[in-house]
This record gives structure tokens, sequence and C-alpha cells, in this order.
């Protein structure tokens, strides 16, 4: 908005001049005649000077809103008062009303002198001496007559006399203030019309006519306390001035805080603030009558030319806004400069000669009133409204200029474009809109969208359409206001198109054919220099985009930036390095997100700036990338030789070093200039060749080849010279070896564009000097150096292919192959990851990886690998081969509660010398039992207990099996048992590996006995105790006499063996743990069998059962209850196959004893015949003693009867009755003769078994009183209970 | 007074790199007025980045983004696989008939050339398997485009909206 005067655009406020206030201003705005024929206001009185004054001033300067018109938007809008304030000292001119008569001299000669002239203002278009006579329009001196000279209000600051109390004195200073504020007031004291006119000229004439309010404030400077008359006297001056009180007198008292003279200032703006309205209200007023009488006012001198009825009418009109404005009423002052601008259109702009001064002047009216007009509707913010207006000036304008012939293909016309944008841009920046705020969250556009993650909305670009338009209302995007930084985008692709413009100037041209508007002639024009305004218009741009976090945007506009300075550069060799700065962060967003077409223009430039600059390290990555052909196109002409891109150039003092990670950071190294590091924040470099890696399996043995390709392929264009490194290293991470390939030309190979080069056995090893940083921290120091052909021509790929032997397991991955390139020029190292990265370009293919198989210069041909990762490989442990066997001394399984004895062999199968411990772990041992110690025996001889390694020291290969035996008690219940036999050895040549092997052997535990228990009563051989003796007992235990009955009952333990070994039961014992009885409790006793037996063998075929009698007595003979023995049965026993071994014991347990309670019971038992019988008994004869006892204390009668059966007779007692007296027993005795029973061959009668059969006797015992039946129990061997009841054993005789 | 047309429709990955660009009427390719457009339309990135927390939806009509000065305006879509689609208008030059003359295109008109998602489907495949890495070859899918941005120079706002209409259903049918 600069290139427009001043006050044309300057936002109108009320003038506020503060006489009596401040120092005398030291420049006055320039106005014809103002100190000439201006009204001079004067007073002897002095300025006031107290601090009071001095602080009220600061006040009303803080209320100042001559500056930031738009900051006060808000209080304006709620009608607050917003004043221009001058303070002016004390004496001040105000400008004069009319311009001095024309001296006769100036007047053309022939021209009549009407006898009356007609003064007019100095500045109106009828004042000869006006810049607009005789047809201007309007001037800025106008304007500026309103903003700065002829004030709303007139404001006097007087101090009252306060030094002395003496009232004479006081009366003459009073009188003196008086004299002084009448002096002054008199100058905008409205006076009648006919004065003001008749008598210009005259020196009598005291009033200006100007209708400004007129103020007074008096200040004290003492106390009404310290001088009492003080308010007579103010209110002596009020009557004597002719003012009212508080509304244009004011007074100030003395001593005020620094709030109570803001609060005053405050108040006393707000009072005048009406009073200034009114006065804008006043010359609205004069303005429309003048407009309504519709007649040209005469001329002082008339003129051929003047000014027509509808150009005094725009004049009116552009006053009446102007007067509005200041008046804050911007939609009045809205619809005035509409009429104005319509009139400008329709009838000056046609009437006025094309291409004059005039009509360049309305132009720039029209430019002025638009402005006017827009700022009027982003003040009501109707941004659409503002926008649209903007865009209709620009198209009338482009319609008149074209119909004037001039057209807009100028660079006037380019100009005026980036002007009129900027202009926007700046009325929209300057207002500050809420819309357009970035910081608050303001756009009530989307509440219903629902909030954003944060809860802010994003920054508005532009504003959306005003409620009031309709929506049958086309409104196209373009009609929508956009944020400052389009306009200033704009406006700068204006300016750049008014440079270009201007280089078609020739020199030859006519000023006359060129649009002037507000630009200089061609022939300046074609050297002015636009670059600067270009910069800062995108500079400003680029600020309000930023701001938006529009950062591409930003992106372009500094690559514009950067282009300006570049055309600029060849005059300025700086600028080169300056848009380098600028090139270099924006190539980074378009290189990520691939935006080639882009980054391939950025790229360009950045070489050329490289070049001129100096800055080797960019020109060689730029040409780096340039040479990719699969995104950037080829540049006709261009030398594609990287290891040549700086030859020739002079700029390059230093020789640069580069570092260029793949990953991330980028930077640059100048060794010279102490290892300055520049950042250079590439996220990855677009390469013109590709590197994999791959192991051929992703998993090996520690002493196998390890085979691995590298293969590089060149994606370069066609006409590039070959890419050669002169070095490339192959980092890993793990064991493996850094691999670095040294570059030896060779002869030119074939032409094949896929080649095969093994490396294979041609790597020797090296040690890093200790000063060089490791790649990564696992790395180990020594790597592997081969000579190769390390040149990459355009499309070719090459397969580099190693083979490694790795001792070591663990794993291993490539992480970066570094692509170092030495010229005389630059270093380049170029770190390829090989572990993340996935270059952009490169087009992924099914496989993980490929594998190349084929021959060295043979034909090629690609494999897939399935590999998750080909590029990391698992080094899986050497195997071992050391032969471990463990045999255990028995066969089948181990049973409990022996020696377990294991026999191992080792056996050295490596090629050498093995030096060989081994460590022992037992799995799966009960958890309740301690883990025994083991026992080494080595050749017979016990070694002692070793905690963790048994040594078995060198072992070679050719050696016999070395053997060992290991001993240890096995656990005392069974438990699946495995022993882990760990051989830990290495070789003789190699001790930095350690090797292990284990064996695992399973080692069941099992309990070698299985056992059936049968209790059962007996009848007891001893005479019951009878009544005579009853007293007595059988006592004997230990003093205490004991009564009860003994019964004796006999357990039956069936033993055989479920283990794989026969074992031999030496000894036995049964100990009783525990007699459980009610009563007076029992005893128990075991009865040693009368004819022990030696041992007993037991295998798994033949149980074997073991009889044990127990004898239980109750204490007292009335103890009928029940009773039952906790007995174990311990066994010492050994295993057949070892008859030397020591005993093993083993406990088992024996389930609880019952013994039911004593009632009356029947016991059959089996009598054998007497030895001493002389006859001996036929065989089938069987002797059945049945003993019924009655342990009770009643008398019981028992009914017996035996029932008849098909499997024998039986002799004895069919149906007897017995009696029986308490405690006491009979014995029936029965012979049974069994019948034969005829046996088929292979068919086996029921109930039989191999070599006798059972009976069922079945005798009824009933007793008689209680009609209870007795059960019979077996009672001795060779009886037993069955489904049926009571059965016998008879022995077949066959 | 001309109709608007379009001027370049550029189609834009997930990880913002352009998958197609093509400018209306054909220039050659890297004349500098297609790289102004792909200026243009990477510019057009940070509006989409900017107001996409609003966008709760995957596929969503932006609309405008900006126009970019009394000529061209940038209008945006986003598809529910996170590619872009931005439609650059001419709205013709200026208010050359003055008046609304030139104000042209709604939003409703330019929705018609939401239709464009017929033929993003056979593209959905590639964009899915590829990482994303090269422009669009496909000859099928660059000649529906180029009939697109030509046809739509002449299709009125009511005949838009029912082949817009149709266009879509057609093109929900195809997923089906």
């Amino acid at each position: 908005m600069d290139a427009y005067p001043a006050e044309f655009i300057t936002h109108e406020t009320p003038l506020l001049v503060l006489s009596g206030l401040g120092e005398p201003e030291i420049e006055t705005p320039e106005y014809p005649l103002l100190e000439e024929g201006g009204f001079k206001t004067s007073s002897q009185l002095p300025p006031i000077t107290t601090s009071a004054g001095v602080q009220l001033l600061e006040c009303f300067q803080r209320l100042d809103a001559s500056s930031g018109v738009w900051a006060g938007r808000a209080e304006r809008l709620a009608k607050s008062p917003a004043f221009r304030i001058r303070a002016i000292g004390r004496n001040y001119t105000l400008p004069p009303r009319k311009a001095t008569p024309p001296a006769p001299e100036d007047l053309a000669v022939g021209v009549d002198i009407p006898p009356t002239r007609a003064l007019h203002s100095p500045i109106s278009p009828l004042s000869p001496d006006s810049s607009l006579y005789p047809d201007g329009v309007i001037s800025n001196l106008w304007l500026r007559k309103h903003q700065l000279l002829l004030p709303s209000v007139f404001a006097c600051f007087y101090e009252l006399y306060t030094e002395s109390n003496d009232g004479n004195i006081q009366n003459l200073r009073d009188n003196e203030l008086i004299t002084s504020i009448n002096a002054a007031k008199k100058h905008f004291s409205p006076t009648t019309g006919s004065t003001i006119s008749a008598s210009i000229g005259s020196d009598e004439i005291r009033s200006s006519g100007y209708r400004s309010k007129f103020a007074v404030v008096l200040m004290s400077d003492k106390s009404a306390l310290s001088s009492p008359r003080i308010d007579d006297r103010l209110s002596y001056i009020k009557r004597s001035t002719n003012l009212t009180s508080n509304a244009t007198f004011f007074f100030v008292p003395a001593n005020s805080s620094a709030v109570e003279l803001q609060q005053f200032a405050l108040n006393f703006l707000s009072t005048l603030y009406p009073l200034a309205i009114e006065y804008y209200r006043d010359l609205s007023k004069h303005s429309r009558r003048k407009r309504n009488k519709g007649s040209v006012p005469p001329p002082t001198i008339p003129s051929s030319r003047a000014l027509s009825q509808q150009a005094w009418n725009l004049r009116y009109e552009f006053k009446l806004g102007i007067f509005a404005e200041f008046r804050q009423e911007m939609d009045i002052a809205a619809r005035n400069y509409e009429t104005a601008y319509e009139k400008l259109l329709t009838e000056v702009f046609e009437t006025t000669t094309s291409w004059s001064d005039r009509w360049t002047q309305a132009r720039l009216l029209a430019d002025i009133t638009i402005l006017r007009l827009i700022r009027c509707h982003l003040w009501g913010e109707q941004y659409t409204a503002a926008k649209r207006r903007w865009s209709a000036h620009v198209a009338h304008m482009t319609s008149i200029l074209n119909r004037k012939g001039r057209g807009t293909e100028t660079y006037g016309f380019a100009a005026w474009m980036s002007r009129w944008n900027k202009c926007l841009g700046e009325l929209i920046q300057s207002g500050s809109f809420p819309v357009f705020n970035v910081s608050v969250p303001a756009s009530p556009r989307i509440p219903m969208l629902g909030v954003g993650i944060d809860g802010i909305d994003p920054p508005a670009i532009y504003a959306p359409p005003e409620k009031q338009i309709s929506v049958s209302e086309r409104i196209g995007p373009q009609d929508l206001l956009h944020h400052a930084g389009f306009y200033y985008l704009k406006a700068a692709e204006f300016m750049s198109l008014r440079v270009r413009r201007a280089k078609r100037i020739s020199v030859s041209d006519n000023a006359d054919s060129y649009d002037l508007y507000l630009c200089p002639p061609p022939q300046e024009e074609s050297t002015a220099d636009h670059n600067s305004s270009q910069l800062s218009l995108l500079s400003l741009a680029r600020r309000e985009f930023d701001s938006r976090q529009q950062k591409r945007m930003v992106d372009s506009i500094t690559l514009q930036i950067a282009k300006l300075k570049m055309s600029k550069a060849p005059r300025n060799e700086n600028l080169w390095g300056e848009a380098l700065k600028d090139l270099r962060p924006v190539a980074r967003i378009y290189r990520k997100e691939g935006w080639w077409e882009v980054l391939e223009d950025v790229l360009w430039n950045i070489v050329q700036c490289g070049r001129n600059a100096g800055e080797g390290g960019s020109v060689v990555i730029a040409e780096l990338e340039l040479a990719c052909s699969s995104v950037f196109k080829e540049r006709k002409g261009w030398r594609y030789d990287l290891s040549r891109s700086l030859e020739g150039v002079e700029t390059v003092k230093v020789k640069p070093t580069l570092v260029v990670r793949g990953g991330d950071v980028v930077s640059f190294r100048s060794p010279p200039i102490q290892m300055k590091i520049l950042q250079y924040n590439t996220r990855l470099i677009v390469l013109p060749f590709t590197a994999s890696y791959c192991f051929e399996a992703p998993k090996v043995h520690a002493g196998d080849p390890i085979i691995s390709q590298l293969v590089i392929s060149s994606d370069a264009h066609d006409s590039a010279a070959p890419i050669v490194f002169s070095e490339l290293k192959i980092s890993y991470e793990g064991n493996l070896r850094t691999i670095l390939l040294r570059h030896t030309s060779s002869s030119p190979g074939s032409d094949s564009k896929i080649n095969k080069v093994s490396l294979r056995g041609k790597v020797q090893e090296q040690i890093h000097s200790p000063d060089e940083p490791l790649p990564s921290p696992t790395s180990i120091k020594s790597f592997l150096v081969a000579n190769t052909d390390l040149s990459l021509a355009p499309g070719e790929t090459k397969i580099y292919e190693f083979s490694s032997t790795l001792r070591e397991a663990g794993d291993a991955k490539a992480i970066c192959a570094t692509f170092v390139m030495y010229t005389k020029d630059f270093e380049l190292d170029y770190m390829v990851m090989l572990d993340t990265e996935k270059l952009a370009h490169t087009a992924p293919d099914g496989g993980n990886g490929i594998w190349w198989v084929g021959e060295e210069g043979g034909l090629l041909k690609k494999n897939p690998l399935r590999a998750k990762e080909p590029g990391a490989l698992t080094i899986l442990p050497r195997p071992p081969k050391i032969e471990v066997t463990a045999k255990s001394a028995v066969e089948g399984e181990l049973y409990v509660n022996e020696i377990v004895k294991i026999e191992l062999a080792v056996e050295n199968g490596e090629e050498e010398d093995a030096i060989v411990d081994i460590g022992l772990r037992i799995l799966g041992w009960p958890v309740d039992d301690d883990l025994p110690s083991v026992t080494w025996i080595s050749d017979g001889v016990e070694a002692p207990a070793t905690a963790s390694l048994y040594p078995l020291g060198k072992l070679s290969p050719s050696a016999p099996p070395t053997r060992r035996t290991i001993c240890f008690p096995s656990p005392s219940r069974p438990a699946d048992c495995a022993i882990e036999i760990t051989v830990h050895y290495h070789l003789v040549s190699d001790p930095d590996t350690p090797i292990h092997k284990s064996v695992m052997a399973e080692m069941p535990i099992v309990n070698p006995f299985s056992t059936a228990f049968d209790f059962s009563p007996r009848v007891h051989p001893d005479p019951w105790p009878d009544y005579f003796s009853l007293e007595e007992g059988t006592g004997w235990e230990n003093g205490k006499r004991v009564l009860g009955i003994i019964q004796q009952w006999c357990l039956t333990v069936t033993l055989y063996t479920t283990g794989g070994g026969a074992v031999v039961v030496e000894n036995w014992e049964l100990p009783v743990h525990a007699v459980e009885s009610g009563g007076e409790g029992s005893v128990c006793r075991v009865i040693p069998d009368e004819t022990p037996k030696e041992s007993l063998f037991l295998d798994q075929v033949k149980p074997t059962s073991l009889p044990f009698t127990l004898d239980i007595q109750k204490r007292s003979l009335e103890d009928r209850s029940a009773a039952s023995i906790d007995v174990t049965l311990v066994l010492h026993w050994r295993r057949n196959s070892l008859p030397s071994a020591p005993l093993s014991t083993t406990t088992l347990t024996v389930p609880r004893l019952p013994v039911p309670p004593s009632e009356p019971r029947v016991l059959a038992a089996v009598v054998h015949p007497s030895p001493t019988l002389t006859q001996p008994l036929p065989a089938n004869i069987l002797t059945i003693r049945y003993t019924l006892e009655n342990p009770t204390n009643y008398f019981l009668t028992f009914n017996v009867l035996m029932e008849a059966n098909e499997a024998f007779a039986f002799s004895g007692p069919k149906q007897i009755l017995v009696q029986l007296l308490p405690s006491s027993r009979v014995e029936i005795d029965y012979r049974f003769f069994v019948f034969p029973v005829p046996r088929e061959k292979g068919v086996r009668s029921e109930g039989g078994e191999e070599g006798g059969r059972w009976i069922n006797p079945g005798l009824r015992v009933v007793d008689r009183y209680f009609n209870k039946m007795l059960r019979v129990s077996p009672g001795s061997e060779g009886v037993g209970v069955g489904k049926a009841g009571l059965m016998v054993w008879f022995k077949e005789v066959e | 007074m001309s109709t608007p047309k379009i001027a370049c429709i550029a189609l834009i990955g997930r990880n913002n790199s352009p998958l197609h660009l093509h400018t209306f009427p054909q220039s050659p390719t890297s004349s500098p007025s297609t790289l102004k457009y792909h200026f243009l339309t990477h510019a057009t990135l940070d509006v989409f980045q900017s107001r996409l927390p609003l966008k709760s939806n995957g596929d969503s009509d932006f609309g405008l983004l900006y126009s970019i000065d009394e000529e061209l305006a940038a209008y945006g879509w986003l598809t529910n696989t996170g590619v872009k689609i931005v439609v650059v208008v001419d709205v013709g030059s200026g208010a050359g008939g003055g008046g609304g003359g030139g104000l042209g295109v709604k939003d409703g008109e330019l929705k018609g050339t939401a239709y464009i998602r017929l033929v993003c489907n056979p593209f959905y495949e590639l964009g899915a398997g590829g990482a994303g890495g090269g422009m669009i070859t496909s000859k099928r899918f660059v000649e529906e485009v180029k009939r697109i941005g030509e046809g739509n120079t002449v299709i009125t706002r009511r005949t838009a909206a029912s082949h817009g209409v149709s266009k879509l259903k057609s093109a929900d049918d195809m997923t089906m």
C-alpha cells in the first residue's frame, strides 16, 4: 500500500488536538498557505510542564489511535472512543479556509475578470493554485487536512495559578486565563455564514469558521485545601468563558494519582467522542447539501476545462465516505464508496483523456476507493464481499486498460497486479482477523464436525463465506478470501512477470506506448532491479504460510527465493552459498515424499549453486543422485561422470570429504578446517546404485564355510561413465569380520550386464589399526581384504561372492556396505545400510532375497531366497564329535534303594586331541529325596566326588574309549529319572572354542516288589481264660495285667517282583508301629515263624506268600471295640544276578490292618490229619473244624445247620443247637468226602484251578436269640471267602 | 467467459508420493507448466495434513483446499486407503465477463469428479502390493483419468451429479 500517498490509505479516526500539553511540534504537515493563511491560535500562557501534565500527556499518548487503527478494532466496534491525538504545545495553526485571490498577472490575458471572485479552499479544484485545478477530483491534501490539521475537538490545557494565595495575583492570573481561553475559543465559535464570506482578508476576523469542538482542561498544582478559593475561581472562569462543566470544561485536581489521571483521560475522551462524531456528522451534512444542490460552484477563475457535475458528485460521495469512516460508520462509508466508484468508472474514466495525468489520478482514486471499500467490508467481517470487490476491480481495470489500448500485457499492469495483491495481503494482515488468527481456535465453522486431536482447529486457509450470502448465489473458490500468504505469493509472481516483461523493453520503445501507472518509464524500468522487492514479498508469503503449518508451500517458496538469489548471484558471489543453504532443506521434503520431477529441478539448481559457491560436497552428492536413471531424466549433453564432477571447478578450494550415511545424517567434513562438521540432515539420498547382501543359508554350523553374496547394481543413465569405487567395505554385526574390497582395475571383461566375481579364498586377514573406530562395538578387530575390480558400469549388476569360516556360534548380520571413492577432487564415503535400508525406488520382488547361481563368467541364474532376513545369519555351534555312551550295570529297570552303577565310555571322534570334562545331572529325582552324591570309579579306584565337572583329561582320537563308572544310591521311591551326561571339551588346537555335547539317558527307578496282602483271623491255639482264673489274666505287658481275649490274625503277604531282574529276599521283618483301638487299648505282637525260611527267591513268574501271625489282645476283657494295626514290611534283598552285592533294604508300606469289634464269630479251618494217624485218611477226605466263639458276656444259643452239597458228602452234625457260655468257644468238626469230578481234557470245571478246586460248604450258624446269621470266616490256610460264601481248597489227587 | 474445466488431476499415495499426475490439456511431460502443477499439488498436502485430524472416517471429501489464484482452485479427496486425489480446476480466466460470470464451479458439481474412485479400484491392489514407490503406469488407468479430465469440461451440473451417482454406484458394484 506504500505505493499510494499515505493519507489515501490511512484509516480514519477523529482528530483531537491538545493545546497546552507537550512540546511544540517540530514538523508540521505540509499544507498550502498554512503559514500564510492559516488561523493561528496562540496564547501567552505557557504549556503545562508539571509532572501531572506530563503524566496526563502520557496517558493520552497511550490512548492515541493514530498508528494501530485496526488493533483497537474491537473497542471501536464497542463504540469506545478512539482519537488520533496530537499534542502541539501551545500554538497551533489551523488550515486556511480560502485560497489567496489570484494575482492579476497570473490571469490569462483576455479573460474577463468577473467582478466578484469566489474564493475557494486552497485545495479545491476551483482554486487556480490547487494541484487539482481545473478538473482534478480530490487530492490527498484534503485528506491530510482532516486527518492531521483540522481537529474535531480542540482541547486547551491550562494551569490554574496556585503559587500564592494572594487574591489579587490570583485574580490577575485568572483573568489572563480567561482572556486566553476566550481568544482560543473564538476560533471555533460557530459564526454566521455571512461574516465568513464577507470579511476575508480582514484582520478583524477572529473566527476560523471551523466547527471544531472546543474544550478546556484546567490543572492545578495545589489541592483545594491549600488553596481554599479554588472552587470559586473555577466557577468564575467557567462563567466568564461560557463553558459547561464536565462537557467542555474539565478540572484535574492536584495530586491526582496515575490511575486517576488515566481515568480522567478516558472520561475526557468518552465525553468528547460524541462531540467529535457530531462534528463529522455536520461535515457530512454540509457535503451532502452541496451534493444535493446539484450545481457546480463557480470557479475563482473561469476555465474552459472544469470538473463535471458527476465528478463533483463523485467528490462529494468520496468525502461523505471519508466522514462516515471518521465516525466509524463503515457500512455507510461502504455505500458512499460504492457510489463514488461507480461514478469514477462511468464518468471520469470515460470523459477524461486516456493516459493523461488526470486519468492516472482517477486510476489512483479508483484503487483508493476500492481499498477503502474492501477495508469497510473487512471491518464487518464480510470476507467474501471484500474479496469479490477486489476481484471485480481487477476485472474492471483489465477491461478498461484493454479498451484504452495499452492493454494488460505491459510491465505496468504486472506491477499494478503485484501491488494490488500485496495491498490485499497487507489489509488482511493489518486487520488481524480472528478467522486468520493462527493461535486462537476461532473458526466457528467446524464445531459440528467434532474437534481435532488436540481440540484446536487447523489454521484457516481461507475464510468461510458469510452467512448473509444466499445459498442460491454461487460462491466460486476465488470468491473466498484466503490468508495473506497467498496474496503475497501472487504479488511476487506478478513481480516476476513484471521483470520478465521489463526485459522485453527495447531501447527504441516510446514511453507513450507503456502503461506507466505508478511505474518508472521503460528505460528506467528495464534497468531497475526488482529482485529485492520480490524477495521481500516471498519472505512475507513464506512467513504467513509457515505460521499456518503449510510446510510444503513454504518449501516451494523457499525454492523460489533460492532461484531468485541464483539469478542475482552473478553479481553477488555470496548469494550462491545462500541459495544453496535454502535449497538443501527444500530437497529433503521432495526426496522424502518422492516427488522426483520436482527434486530433479532442485538438484540441478544445487549443482549450479554448489559449483559456483565452491561447495564441492553438494555438487558431488547432487550429481550422484541425478545419475539415477529410474527417477530422473537424463539431461542431454551433461557429462555424467561422478569421479570428474568437480573437474575444472575452480571455486572448490578445499577437497571435500563426504561421509554420507544412508540412515539419517550426512556430515560434511573438510579436514583442513579442523574437522568442521556441518549437519546436513538428508534422510536418504537417491542412489544410482543399489546394494544388497545375502547369505546362502540362514543357518550354518560353526566351522562350516559361510557363503554370501554382495550384489550391487547400477541404475545410472546409459551415458554415464562407470562408477569406480576405490574401496568397498562390508561391516557385520556379530562374529563375522569386516570385508574390505580394494579396487584394482582389471582388463575389461565381458560386456555382460551381470557379472559375478568369486572372492572365495581370495581374502586376506589384516588387523585394524587401534585408533580406527570400529563399525560396531561387537565387530572383530581383524578384517579381511581382497583386491578386485570395483567399477560399475551403467545398468551393470555385479555379484561378489565370499566364503568364510566361523568357529564360534552366534548371530551375525550384515549391517552396512560403505562405498568409498577417492578421487583427486573429493573423497566420498557412502554407507548403505544393509539391514534396514529399503531404498525408496527399489522395486520389491516377491522373495526376500536373491541368490545368483552360476560360475564366474558363465551364465547366471537367479534363485529366490526365502529367508526372512537374507542378510542375517545364525551360526549354530560346531557339532561335537565326541561320542559318549552310558550303560547301566544291570539289565532292565533300576530298583529303589539300591546302588546304581553306570558305566560311561567316552570316545574322541574329533581329528585331534581334546581336553574333556564331564558333567552329570540327574533329572526327575523325587522331590523329597536329597540328590545323591555321585562317586566316580576309574579302573576300580574311587575318585573323590566333585562338585561340578569330572575331569577326564586329554583324549586322543585314536585311543580306545575311556571308561568310567559312576555310582550313586537310587531313591527310596519309584521315579522317572533321567541322567544327563554333558561332555565339555575343547580341542587342543583351539582352546577358545568350547564345545559341549549332551547325552541324555532314561533311568526309570521302579519298586521291584509287588505285594498283595491278606489279613484273616485264625483260631488262637491257647485256651481262653476260664472263669476261675480270669483275674490273673494272661498279662505279659510290662507289668500291667492284660485281660482281653487273645485273637490270632494272619497277615499273608504275597510277593513277586515287577522288575526285570529276579530278586532274592534274604531277610524280612514286620515291625508293628502302632495299634489303634478304643477303650484301654490293645497290644499286638508278631508271632515268629516256627520254621523260618532261609531266603525267598522272587521273580516275575511265581508269587511267593509270606505269612505273619499276629496276636492281638485287648487290655480289658470288656473292651469290644474295633482296633487297627499299622505295620510295615521291611525286606533285605539283593539282585539274584549280583550274589555278592550288599543287601539293599526296602521298606514296603502295608495297609492298615483292621480288627473288627469282638463279637460272636465262626471260623472255619482245615484240619490237617495228624501224622500220627495209624491209617491215613482217603485222599478225598477233608476235615474242617468250625470254631464258634462267644467273646461276649452273654449266654448265646446258635442253631447250626450244614447244608447239603452236590460236591461232597459230609459227616458231622447236620443240625445241632449249640449253647455257648460267656467267653467261651466250641469246635465242631466235619469231615467232607469230596466227590471226584471227571475231568475233560482242556476244560476246566467251575471254580477249578490247577491242582485242585474250591468247594463251598454251607454252614449256617444262626443266633437263636437275635435270629441273626453269623458269617463264617476263614480261620486257616486253604480257606477263603468267595462269592458264594466260604470256600475251602480241595487238593485234587490225580 | 469460460466454462470451468479440469486443469490437472493428481493422485498422491498414502506416503505422500505422487502416483499419477495428469494435466489438461496434455502438455509434454516435464514442461515448465507441468512442473508448476507438481508444486501446486505438492503444496496441497499441507492442507490435507492439517485438516486430517478433523476427518474421522477414512473416505473423506476435503472440498476446496484453496484457490491458487483467480483461475485455479484445488479440490481434494482422501480415500480410505490413504490415497489423496487432488483436482485442480480452471474456473476461467478471471471474472472476464464481469459480474458473476466466471464464478462457475460449485462444490456439488465437483463432487461429480469423485467417480475417479471408479478408476481407483484396479489400482488399489497395486497400491497395496507395492511399497508405494513408483508412479502408476497402467495404460488403462491413464486413459481413464484422461477421459475424466476431458469429459468433465462439458458436463453440466445436473448431468455431472447424475453421472457421479451412477458411476459411484457402479463403482460400488465392482467392489462388492
